[in-house]
């Protein structure tokens, strides 16, 4: 059954406005990065893991350590949800409908990474979409956002 | 099958419950001694003949500490306190380590309580995940954030690996109406049909608010002791037949992210020993409390509990067996949906009044056997509790 809110689809404009909040070293570097341009996802010194979300061992190889790598930047999408509430604390903003998701990176088996999704004008999302990194400017802050690669899946 | 035979049988004799409102003026820690309070005079017990506090360890120790309970309530034996597990895992699980410690003697009368006002708490029921530094930092800048929308993205890969219809979720929802409306004391007790349900405000694409559990403050408690000493006392004992606690090997904070086996629930781990402990198969079952946080997770414990495959739990709602007067009826007080978000420990008092003969109206008419599912990510619970004999 189609119902009024399935017409309603997110834009462009709708991509969440939010300082990631300070206070844990690893997601400060994980932001550090991506204010430089960058996508880098920790991965382990002993093992081919990557470690998300980082605990003090690597849960395959007991490894304390990883390295920031520069993470791959296309991949699957997972799963998603269109979301026309607004959760978010007073910090965050964000203009509804909104579209967020998994996305199964390529070469990166065993992690999915939380981002938020644009589809091309007009384009439903589906599970399984082919997706590809484009660091956008939100509020003057870089967010890694996955966009659907056209044509779909 | 026999219940109580057992030297070692342990069973609830009493049981508390706050009617749950959206917004109490009362603070969690009064409606937890309250509830409490409640369940021992049920009982006919006082606080000095309960040795004895096992509830859960996410919410309770900070909250509503057990010392500000027992002081209240003049346990002036109180000796075993325990807090384990996460939510409604812990709350579900309490009685079946009260069970093994009464039958151990580390205690002899066990009390559990829990008390929520998420209700009228700032923050909400979404505010305990954005203390986690991996999603304040990892998932909440990009609005993954809130449960709904945790469980809307199981839904959807749902729909695309098994197919879901809006009929299919709206049966879970109908169904814990329906069995709402023959429960006195259920906060959502109008009636709700398919369209209704349909024109619904989406929340989180697919679920809706319909989809999603209520939101309150209230509280709920039950005791339990020796099946010898319980045929003493005031009730018709419910016996604690058997059940598991079981918690999945990752973090709570990459759950609902990262889960290898994402249209699965712990329920694959408690289900099946709880089940051979009791005794018990899926025929037995009478009734099953579901722990209801939206309608997919329901879906998905029906299935992880083996009573049908992967891919079939919107079929089993949609034709209705779940409903008042069907073959098996689940969420008989309207669940987390209809009834109350008191974390399934109101699946416990529930379940215990069906195998008493006291729900009335809302009566499964012969009911033995039932079980009652709790959840707290990355645990679970599966409890099976059987009317005395």
């Amino acid at each position: 059954m189609s119902t009024p809110n399935e017409a309603m689809m997110p834009t462009m404009r709708s991509l969440p406005s939010m300082t990631p909040p300070a206070g844990s070293p690893i997601t400060d570097q994980f932001w550090a990065f991506v204010a430089d341009g960058e996508f880098r996802l920790p991965k382990c010194d002993g093992c081919d893991n990557w470690r998300w979300y980082p605990l003090p061992l690597c849960e395959r190889c007991g490894t304390p350590d990883f390295e920031w790598v520069l993470a791959p930047t296309t991949g699957k999408l997972f799963s998603y949800s269109i979301v026309h509430h607004n959760f978010l604390p007073p910090s965050g903003s964000v203009t509804l409908p909104y579209l967020v998701g998994l996305v199964e990176l390529d070469d990166a088996v065993g992690m999915r990474f939380v981002a938020d999704i644009v589809a091309p004008e007009g384009q439903t999302p589906r599970v399984d979409d082919p997706v590809h990194l484009v660091m956008t400017i939100v509020d003057g802050r870089n967010l890694p956002v996955f966009a659907i690669t056209s044509g779909g899946s | 099958m026999t219940h109580g035979t057992s030297k070692n049988a342990v069973a609830i004799v009493g049981i508390g419950e706050i009617p749950p409102v959206r917004r109490s003026n009362q603070t969690i820690v009064a409606m937890a001694v309250a509830a409490a309070k409640e369940s021992l005079d049920d009982a006919g017990l006082r606080g000095s003949d309960v040795d004895g506090i096992i509830t859960e360890a996410s919410n309770m120790p900070h909250d509503v500490p057990a010392d500000q309970v027992a002081t209240a309530l003049g346990m002036t034996n109180r000796r075993l306190t325990l807090h384990a597990n996460v939510a409604g895992a812990g709350i579900v699980g309490a009685p079946l380590l009260a069970a093994e410690a009464i039958r151990s003697g580390a205690a002899e009368v066990v009390l559990s309580y829990y008390a929520l006002d998420w209700g009228s708490a700032a923050g909400g029921p979404y505010a305990f995940h954005a203390g986690d530094p991996m999603k304040s930092g990892f998932e909440m800048p990009f609005g993954w954030y809130g449960q709904p929308v945790y469980f809307a993205a199981m839904a959807q890969r749902y729909k695309h690996e098994f197919g879901l219809t809006a009929e299919q979720t709206g049966a879970v929802a109908l169904a814990a109406r329906a069995h709402a409306r023959n429960t006195p004391g259920a906060m959502k007790r109008e009636p709700l049909d398919l369209a209704e349900y349909v024109a619904n405000r989406m929340i989180a694409d697919p679920l809706r608010q319909l989809d999603c559990c209520l939101l309150n403050d209230g509280g709920v408690a039950f005791v339990m002791t020796s099946m010898e000493r319980a045929r003493d006392l005031r009730q018709i004992p419910v016996e604690i037949l058997g059940g598991m606690v079981a918690s999945e090997s990752i973090t709570q904070s990459a759950y609902f992210t990262q889960k290898r086996d994402y249209l699965a629930t712990p329920a694959v781990l408690s289900g099946p020993p709880a089940m051979k402990m009791a005794g018990i198969t899926h025929e037995d079952v009478d009734f099953a409390e579901i722990y209801d946080c939206f309608t997919i997770s329901t879906i998905l414990q029906l299935e992880d509990l083996g009573f049908c495959n992967k891919g079939e739990g919107g079929a089993f709602f949609e034709d209705g067996r779940t409903g008042p007067g069907g073959s098996f009826p689940v969420n008989t007080h309207g669940g987390l949906l209809s009834h109350s978000y008191l974390l399934a420990g109101n699946h416990v008092t529930e379940a215990v009044r069906q195998l008493r003969g006291d729900r009335g109206d809302g009566q499964v008419p012969g009911a033995e056997v039932g079980l009652v599912t709790g959840l707290g990510v990355p645990d679970h619970t599966t409890l099976v509790l059987g009317r005395s004999k």
